[in-house]
């Protein structure tokens, strides 16, 4: 079927919205308006139904609004929860703009895709435009040739009222063409969809999933970290080292640093201000203190502290023995001093024995004492 | 019943405004004016603007190129102050881009024809904001090619999904809604212009790539009339949009427990700072264009002054934004408080502080007199020093609230490293290079929306002036030109 259409060039706004109306009164029947811009009222006059357009966008923001949120709460509540400050899973309010942000994208991009979709525009269309000057300043009119009213003669004194530019005949064929390439179309697709099919089919086969391996995995970040050992050496730092030496007058836990020199002024001193930090017959310090001293004490002070050690008996110099007066009336600090600092011949043990054990050594030396307190009871050892 | 009865009583409107658009232009005119530009080579001018607005920003994608390769170590961060530049620059962006939505979307709503002259600059002004802002956040996560993790997506970590309980999160979904409408809304809006290019311009990528993006569009009217439906849909909702935009990234803020940040005027107060600082930009970029572009038959008071007097309320809106965290403080009775914001006031950035009320609150006030408001130069020095101010508003916002929290032992300073000036000077060259480009390739008036407000404020009578009369046609009558179905196409 072809169509005869009338194209009628007109210069001005006023003339476009005249001639419009006017046609429309004789019962011509007018099949568009071209124009270079949207001139009010010319809806009106070309009697053009609102658009459905609202219904688009109103309809695709319920759907996705309401999509988005059972996602969120689908998301949130049943696939994976997470406890946020111990929130409530399902904290719908906390919904609510992430659901606003997507109903506003779909039904905005909707909306224009249906506008491109029913007005026929698609990048790369050739635009078909009746007079090159209708994207300028001029505006176009076009009727059709048939029907009762269309008579040439009164058309042109229509058009000559209305200061017209220029007239334009056209036949359009319609159907044919378009049924073949819609048949065209029709098998490009299907084509297109088998291609398609037997992709996916293809690359599903081709990935089909092996139990015994691991998933694939895009980008596995921190699953295997680059690492250096303790003692390796490391380029990024300064000093080589990859294990960090602490800063500087850092205190290790349990060892309170004790301002004393080696003399034995400072041993007097230190019996006068230090006390043992539990009870020196406590069970469990004389217990943990034999242990210590058959460990560290006994090789020159003998197995009951008479100075009698094997270091001794072969002639290293042998320390007096625990049961001399003078050892008796020291005082508890002062023996602390001692074991931490050394005394004559001794050895400073500030370095093997921690500030416990001295005193639990401390503890044992003083049962020692008691033990051998009445002279009788020596021979019991 | 007169033979032209839609003729609309131009002349009786008695009230007597300048024209919107100067030199009696018919619409012919305004077709010939704007592809001009695109046809004519670019002036040394505009080659020298490009050329160093390009190099701010390779000297900005270097800074970003080094801080990604290193790390976010490369920043003046520390461990009190985890935000600095980076979300400073990011606010600032977004809050630019929120005056072309103003004047899009917003002013069409209100019917206010003065925005039809600088609605399409303002607009590209909104994407490329929003390009520059959307990059912050990215390079700021410090492994920028996870950023697909915002997106909640199926994947091989459970799935775990993102928390849509973040504000975080929020703001992920706000920018990427924002920046996609926008640029549809754009589009939209560039279709019937670039019909005009495809047919007007002579030859050269300009006409080829218009002939491409222009879908076809011929001028019918029952497409126009659908378009005129989509762009009122489009505009009806990028209103409540830009308003939640900014709203979420104020949430970024004011959902932490951080003192200066925790208080609920946080939403209007950074939409209408978001509004004042983008209604400047667009003053300087519209100035920079009119001078550039010689446009100024098409940027005229008429489009200067009434968004002078927006900036003015704006400004009014912020400064008693200002005043009103002040009071919030004083009246909360809470000593962290009160604490944070006699610190952000008088303490070690209180210059700061200083510069941002001189900035946002002072100047603005000039723009009362109608002296200043027609004195184009001073108008675009006050532009851009309100967009300095604005830029020290997020900063103190930002770094003055957390460089002294809770805790003193905590307390410490925060000094920008180099990286960071090069990555904000980098943000405002990518702006000018993409700006500077659009102005080139694309009509910077919006074309189809000018014709329509040709005769706004002459008061001439409708066809008289604006349309001349028109030649009679060559043929003496009526003549049929034969034409087959493919003569148009």
């Amino acid at each position: 079927m072809s169509q005869r259409i009338l194209f009628g060039v007109f210069a001005s706004e006023a003339d476009i919205l005249g001639v419009v109306r006017a046609a429309r009164e004789e019962d011509l029947k007018v099949l568009d308006v071209y124009s270079p811009y949207a001139v009010h009222g010319l809806d009106q006059a070309l009697g053009l139904k609102p658009s459905r357009l609202p219904w688009v966008c109103f309809l695709v923001a319920l759907i996705g609004a309401v999509v988005k949120l059972w996602f969120e709460y689908w998301t949130m509540v049943v696939s994976w929860p997470v406890n946020v400050g111990g929130k409530p899973w399902d904290s719908l309010p906390a919904f609510v703009p992430v659901t606003f942000e997507v109903m506003v994208l779909s039904s905005g991009l909707s909306t224009v895709f249906a506008f491109l979709l029913i007005s026929r525009l698609w990048p790369g269309r050739r635009a078909d435009v009746p007079h090159p000057k209708v994207t300028d300043d001029h505006f176009v009119i076009a009727l059709e040739e048939s029907g009762a009213a269309f008579d040439p003669g009164r058309v042109q004194r229509l058009f000559e009222r209305f200061h017209v530019v220029a007239v334009e005949e056209r036949l359009v064929e319609e159907t044919r063409p378009s049924e073949r390439s819609r048949k065209m179309s029709v098998r490009t697709l299907n084509i297109a969809l088998v291609v398609l099919l037997v992709g996916t089919l293809g690359l599903t086969w081709w990935l089909r999933p092996d139990p015994t391996q691991l998933n694939r995995e895009f980008m596995p970040e921190m699953v295997r970290t680059p690492r250096y050992n303790a003692f390796e050496p490391n380029p990024n730092f300064p000093d080589g080292k990859t294990l960090r030496s602490p800063v500087p007058g850092t205190i290790a836990r349990g060892m309170l640093p004790i301002h004393y020199q080696a003399t034995p002024e400072d041993a007097l001193r230190a019996g006068e201000e230090l006390k043992a930090p539990f009870a020196l017959n406590d069970e469990r310090a004389i217990e943990r203190g034999a242990v210590v001293y058959a460990n560290f004490c006994q090789a020159c002070h003998g197995p009951t502290g008479r100075g009698d050690g094997p270091v001794a008996l072969r002639g290293f110099p042998a320390p007096p023995p625990l049961m001399t007066d003078r050892v008796l009336k020291m005082k508890d600090g002062q023996w602390f001093h001692i074991v931490t600092y050394g005394q004559g011949k001794m050895p400073a043990y500030a370095a093997q024995l921690s500030p416990e054990d001295r005193w639990n050594v401390i503890a044992y030396g003083r049962a020692l004492q008691r033990r051998s307190a009445p002279p009788a009871a020596g021979g019991s050892q | 019943m007169a033979e032209r009865p839609f003729v609309p009583s131009a002349a009786g409107a008695v009230v007597s405004r300048p024209p919107l658009i100067r030199g009696n232009k018919t619409a012919g005119d305004v077709t010939r004016d704007i592809t001009r530009l695109l046809e004519s080579r670019p002036t040394a001018l505009w080659w020298f603007a490009f050329l160093m607005a390009f190099s701010i920003f390779a000297l900005g994608a270097l800074a970003v190129g080094y801080q990604t390769a290193v790390g976010i170590g490369t920043w003046g961060l520390n461990r009190t102050v985890g935000w600095a530049f980076d979300i400073t620059n990011f606010v600032f962006w977004i809050g630019i881009g929120h005056a072309g939505t103003l004047i899009s979307a917003i002013l069409f709503l209100l019917r206010q024809r003065w925005r039809t002259s600088v609605n399409r600059s303002a607009e590209a002004m909104t994407i490329f904001a929003v390009i520059c802002a959307g990059i912050f956040p990215v390079i700021h996560m410090g492994r920028p090619w996870l950023a697909y993790w915002l997106f909640p997506i199926p994947n091989t970590r459970g799935p775990l999904w993102v928390n849509y309980k973040s504000p975080l999160v929020w703001d992920a979904f706000a920018i990427g809604t924002y920046f996609t409408i926008s640029l549809v809304f754009w589009y939209v809006g560039l279709m019937p212009d670039l019909a005009t290019v495809r047919d007007h311009v002579r030859s050269g990528l300009c006409k080829r790539l218009a002939a491409f993006f222009s879908l076809g569009w011929n001028g019918s009217y029952r497409t126009w009339h659908r378009y005129e439906v989509v762009y009122l849909l489009l505009a009806g909702l990028a209103t409540p949009l830009v308003v939640s935009v900014h709203t979420i990234v104020s949430w970024d803020f004011a959902t932490s427990v951080i003192p200066g940040w925790h208080t609920t005027i946080f939403p209007p107060y950074f939409v209408a700072g978001a509004i004042f600082s983008g209604l400047a930009m667009v003053l300087t970029l519209v100035i920079i264009a009119r001078k550039t572009m010689h446009l100024e038959d098409y940027i005229t008071q008429r489009h200067i002054e009434p968004m002078c007097k927006l900036v003015i309320a704006t400004s009014g809106i912020v400064a008693m934004a200002y005043l009103t965290e002040f009071f919030t403080a004083l009246y909360s009775a809470n000593p962290y408080e009160q604490f944070a914001f006699l610190n952000r006031a008088f303490g070690p950035m209180g210059w700061a502080y200083a510069i941002m009320i001189l900035c946002n609150v002072l100047v603005p006030q000039l723009l009362w007199s109608s002296k200043v408001r027609s004195n184009l130069a001073v108008v675009f020095v006050i532009s851009l020093l309100i967009n300095v101010g604005m830029w020290f508003e997020r900063f103190i916002i930002i770094v003055t609230s957390l460089h002294r929290d809770y805790l003193p032992s905590n307390w410490t300073s925060y000094r920008p490293t180099p990286i960071e000036v090069a990555t904000l000077a980098g943000s405002f060259g990518l702006f000018f290079t993409l700006f500077l480009l659009f102005c080139r390739f694309l009509p910077v008036i919006a074309m189809a929306e000018v014709k329509g407000v040709l005769r706004e404020g002459h008061a001439t009578p409708v066809e008289s002036a604006a349309v001349p009369v028109p030649e009679r046609v060559e043929e003496p009558a009526l003549v049929y030109r034969q034409a087959d179905a493919g003569a148009g196409s």
